[in-house]
């Protein structure tokens, strides 16, 4: 038994493998996700107090996603949304509520969504099903792409789903949903999810290296979450049907990290 | 509400959700197992005199949250989401609330309840472990195996049955493992149905294990084109 040595979440190893992929350094890994020991949870609230004064100072907004992150599982990790001050209290109570579980970290990010910036959020699920290989994307402004979960009538985001039957080939949009309220106008909606996915496609030799290599599980389907802000694209996370297979595949990560 | 009220809620429920279950045909959770399981809800519900409001509706929710890429995973959690969201969209399911999530919160015959279920959310479960026996059940079985990468049988025990079923590694091992479904069911129509449902288990793993000596069952495929047969014959026959 190796007493002392900092257990690895299998999370993290995820996140690592895109690091590995080129999607990102392992610098920016860590700006992007902050963690913080489960015993000191406290640093990770006054953390956010204060990017969100910050972004109150600047007339931004963000919504930052708290994680919880136990060492041995690879998704679907308990997670809460911050987007105002007055959530903060909510925040606690979750922490709280959640303290007595066997979680080694808690992690945060941030992502802006204020009208000053373009800011999306998506999944693509690349499946081969009987009738061949499919890209389908669902994509929402302004919000987490945990969010897609959910999707229904009455979403409060801009949304379209598409597929296409492969790289280079065009997209075939499926639904449109505005809300109400929504400032975006449906021709608007359209132009900003075919930029969004141009800059999917300039990152395409990356995006097909890694998609090769989850192919060679034999998977009949895998996603990747993608955010674009600004103009900058970030591959988030990924999920497969056995992400723990692929990861024994990476283990040079478990001395590495 | 009148009959008719309840079958157009339960068309708008569905048009509200068919979206979440057609992707995952891809592992054999797609758009027919919600349609079978819905049927054979409402007789259940018909029988117990079960409300078939939350009957349907729980039928047409309990595995919208399952996803093409990482399947089973999480999928109560996210099916109790799509209900509490379309709880909010509708206010005939408003009323029904927390008898819908306990609906589906407790739809796998395998979860055990806090409490005695409510009638509604014993004919969603009951009616869900029907469609994952039988032929039905081999199916999705296998649909699921192929998906996940799974091999499909043990080289020399290929029905599993001097092994306790690894159920990670072989296919063939859930199938042996649907077996002990039915005593699980706790409806007297829903054990009566699953009798035949063993049955055809029961034909198909003879039929298995003949093409496998023969070495013709060398793939899913292969096994699923044994199951699909039947299918389309007892369907004929029906």
């Amino acid at each position: 038994m190796n007493i002392g040595v900092p257990v690895v979440p299998l999370k993290w190893k995820k996140y690592l493998a895109l690091v590995d992929f080129g999607f990102q350094s392992a610098d920016e890994l860590a700006a992007d996700i902050r963690r913080y020991q489960a015993k000191k949870v406290h640093h990770l609230v006054r953390d956010i107090e204060s990017d969100l004064r910050d972004d109150s100072r600047r007339a931004r907004s963000s919504f930052y996603v708290v994680k919880l992150v136990p060492a041995d599982l690879p998704g679907q990790l308990p997670n809460f949304n911050v987007e105002r001050v007055s959530q903060m209290k909510q925040l606690v109570t979750f922490l709280t509520a959640h303290s007595r579980e066997n979680y080694l970290e808690a992690w945060y990010c941030r992502t802006r969504i204020d009208s000053e910036v373009f800011s999306v959020a998506g999944r693509i699920v690349f499946s081969e099903a009987d009738s061949g290989k499919t890209q389908l994307v669902e994509q929402l402004w302004r919000g987490s792409p945990r969010k897609l979960e959910t999707y229904s009538g009455d979403f409060a985001f801009p949304y379209v789903r598409a597929s296409r039957y492969s790289w280079g080939w065009p997209y075939a949009i499926e639904h449109v949903h505005l809300p109400r309220k929504s400032e975006l106008s449906n021709l608007q909606l359209q132009s900003e999810f075919g930029y969004s996915m141009r800059c999917i496609e300039q990152e395409k030799e990356k995006l097909a290296a890694f998609c090769k290599f989850l192919d060679s599980f034999s998977f009949k389907a895998y996603s990747l979450e993608y955010k674009i802000v600004a103009s900058q694209l970030k591959i988030i996370d990924w999920d497969t049907p056995n992400d723990r297979r692929v990861l024994r595949s990476q283990d040079v990560h478990l001395d590495s990290a | 509400m009148l009959a008719a009220e309840v079958d157009a809620l339960h068309q708008r429920i569905w048009q509200a959700v068919c979206h979440y279950w057609e992707p995952n045909k891809i592992h054999g959770h797609g758009p027919d197992h919600a349609l079978r399981v819905y049927s054979m809800g409402l007789q259940l519900a018909a029988a117990l005199g079960a409300d078939p409001l939350v009957v349907g509706a729980g039928c047409y929710i309990h595995d919208a949250g399952m996803r093409p890429d990482i399947g089973r995973t999480g999928h109560i959690e996210r099916s109790l989401q799509i209900a509490l969201t379309l709880c909010e969209e509708m206010s005939e399911l408003a009323r029904v609330r927390d008898i819908l999530l306990t609906t589906i919160r407790y739809h796998e015959a395998e979860l055990s309840s806090p409490a005695p279920l409510p009638i509604e959310a014993v004919c969603v479960r009951d009616s869900d472990t029907l469609d994952r026996l039988g032929f039905t059940g081999i199916r999705m079985t296998l649909q699921y195996g192929v998906w996940l990468g799974r091999a499909l049988c043990h080289p020399t025990d290929p029905l599993c049955r001097e092994r306790t079923p690894d159920l990670n590694a072989f296919t063939m091992d859930y199938v042996r493992y649907l077996e002990s479904l039915p005593q699980l069911l706790t409806t007297p129509l829903a054990r009566s149905c699953a009798k035949e449902k063993q049955k055809q288990r029961e034909f198909y793993c003879s039929e298995f294990l003949s093409s496998f000596r023969y070495g013709r069952m060398r793939n899913h495929e292969d096994a699923l084109q044994l199951v699909t047969a039947h299918m389309r014959e007892e369907s004929r026959v029906a």
